[in-house]
């Protein structure tokens, strides 16, 4: 539980950096394409590490590979043919499902972990787990903050940003690669399928009290990690997944500030 | 080249794949003019300043600003762009929006230093935004909006000021005293400006570049229907005002 709880919380450090950059650049389609994707790279290290028997793999190293790969390929099409980036999203969700799931049918022994793979096992994962997770949150960190300008002003106007003199094709590459990382991060929280509700949702509660991007990055990670502590408290007695609990609270707080924020614009009409 | 113009286009050409955009342009710019751009639809006037500012490149020709190549002129320009792109509901403090006009001057990395925080706030003062710094720009009106965007694009203390029709959509009175500002700022930079408010262009503005793929430079005073007409390709009725608001209508 003690590994469970510091992922989770090392997790959502990560979700409101990335999370608010990904919200504001509005590419949460894009996000959903990469997170899909990692279960290629999980399938293939999976397979390497049982039947090549490449004990110095860990299924995440495998995840970050592509899940890196598929944010380079989306950010190119993006930067050369947008008219073809919604397919090219589409194309990289289900190919990467599909390489994952052919590597992990191909891989002997109980498959299990194709589904804490897809759905999340927090509680299962282990302190070499946290230390990357540590890692990956660090380096998304550092680059969040430290080109903060520069990713503000990509997010809000490319084009004038490009006058500037910001390297803007730099910029989306590198905001891609740290919703790549990010991706791979929570994927042992929430597991794939859910990435993409906690990277946005939080956020999404967020933008309510916040008028800043920093702003929103600081309550959306403190508004995440007390959904991951809830999520875990309330799954553990009556042992239900905990990602899926998670995603619940998420969804049902988004709920409760929206209408919450909708009752209050009539009061003051 | 003229040592005292500050942009020259000579026979630029330009096209966006095989459609062409622009053929044959030749003029010329100088220090402290307050020139407009004028002309139909899909004619090349927002093409014409993205081609100043180096944004786009000319197919043939050649376009020196403070006779170099646009992009290496690009921090001594600033640029508004048309507004109708921007998200007004982007976290973003007043503050902020003008500190983006100050990148690529020094250190970007990290927090903003003084110096830019100065400057960025004296952009403000001198568009009349200075106590709404701290305000989200969700909260701004239309026109603030716009003065934002001015405030964004001098607060480099650039030289030249391009800007994309920057009072379309705009109420009169609003109109009015946005063309104050600009009239103040052309005290101190060289104004182009992209416009479909003839009225003003035929009033305030000395020169008008008239563009509908090519472009012909005429002074203001000489501009009449006839050769709106030409421009337009359709009759153009011009009709003359005289009068000016009083304060209680």
């Amino acid at each position: 539980m003690q590994n469970a709880l510091l992922v989770g919380l090392l997790a959502s450090v990560a979700c409101g950096v990335v999370g608010s950059y990904v919200v504001a650049r509005r590419i949460t389609y894009i996000a959903g394409g990469i997170s899909h994707s990692v279960l290629g790279g999980i399938g293939l290290a999976h397979y390497l590490i049982v039947v090549h028997g490449w004990q110095f793999l860990h299924p995440l190293h495998g995840a970050v590979v592509s899940a890196v790969i598929s944010a380079s390929i989306i950010g190119w099409v993006t930067l050369r043919a947008r008219e073809r980036e919604d397919t090219v999203i589409g194309a990289i969700w289900a190919v990467g499902m599909a390489v994952g799931i052919l590597f992990i049918a191909k891989t002997p022994g109980y498959n299990q972990d194709l589904m804490s793979y897809l759905f999340g096992n927090i509680l299962m994962v282990t302190s070499t787990d946290v230390q990357l997770v540590g890692l990956l949150d660090i380096a998304v960190v550092v680059v969040g903050l430290v080109f903060y300008r520069h990713f503000q002003a990509v997010c809000f106007d490319e084009e004038f940003a490009r006058v500037r003199g910001v390297n803007v094709e730099f910029y989306y590459l590198l905001l891609l690669w740290m919703t790549a990382l990010t991706v791979v991060v929570l994927v042992s929280v929430v597991g794939i399928v859910m990435v993409i509700a906690l990277i946005t949702l939080p956020v999404a509660i967020a933008g309510n009290f916040t008028k800043s991007l920093w702003q929103s990055m600081i309550l959306s990670t403190v508004i995440s990690m007390l959904l991951v502590i809830a999520g875990l408290a309330m799954s553990f007695g009556p042992d239900l997944p905990a990602g899926a609990t998670i995603i619940m609270l998420a969804g049902g707080a988004y709920l409760l500030v929206t209408l919450a924020s909708g009752l209050r614009r009539r009061g003051t009409a | 080249m003229s040592e005292q113009a500050v942009i020259e286009f000579k026979d630029v050409d330009f096209a966006f794949g095989e459609s062409e955009v622009l053929k044959n342009v030749n003029f010329s710019v100088y220090r402290n003019d307050f020139v407009s751009v004028v002309g139909p639809n899909g004619g090349g006037k927002t093409t014409l300043l993205k081609l100043m500012i180096g944004l786009l490149k000319p197919k043939s020709g050649e376009i020196r600003v403070f006779g170099q190549v646009p992009e290496l002129s690009r921090r001594r320009i600033g640029y508004m762009p048309q507004d109708t792109s921007l998200d007004p509901k982007f976290p973003v403090s007043v503050l902020d929006v003008v500190l983006m006009g100050c990148l690529g001057n020094g250190m970007d990395f990290g927090f903003v230093g003084k110096a830019k925080r100065v400057a960025a706030e004296r952009a403000l003062d001198e568009v009349g935004l200075l106590e709404m710094k701290k305000r989200p720009i969700s909260a701004l009106s239309g026109g603030q909006r716009r003065r934002l965007l001015i405030a964004r694009s001098i607060a480099c203390d650039p030289e030249i000021l391009l800007l994309d029709e920057p009072t379309a959509n705009l109420d009169l009175l609003v109109e009015r005293e946005f063309h104050q500002i600009l009239k103040d700022l052309n005290e101190r930079l060289t104004i182009v400006m992209v416009s479909h408010d003839l009225a003003f262009v035929s009033k305030s503005v000395e020169r008008a570049i008239c563009v509908n793929r090519s472009v012909a430079v005429h002074r203001t005073a000489e501009m009449d229907g006839q050769l709106f007409s030409q421009m337009f390709g359709r009759e153009v009725k011009m009709v003359v005002h005289d009068r000016h608001l009083r304060k209680d209508e």
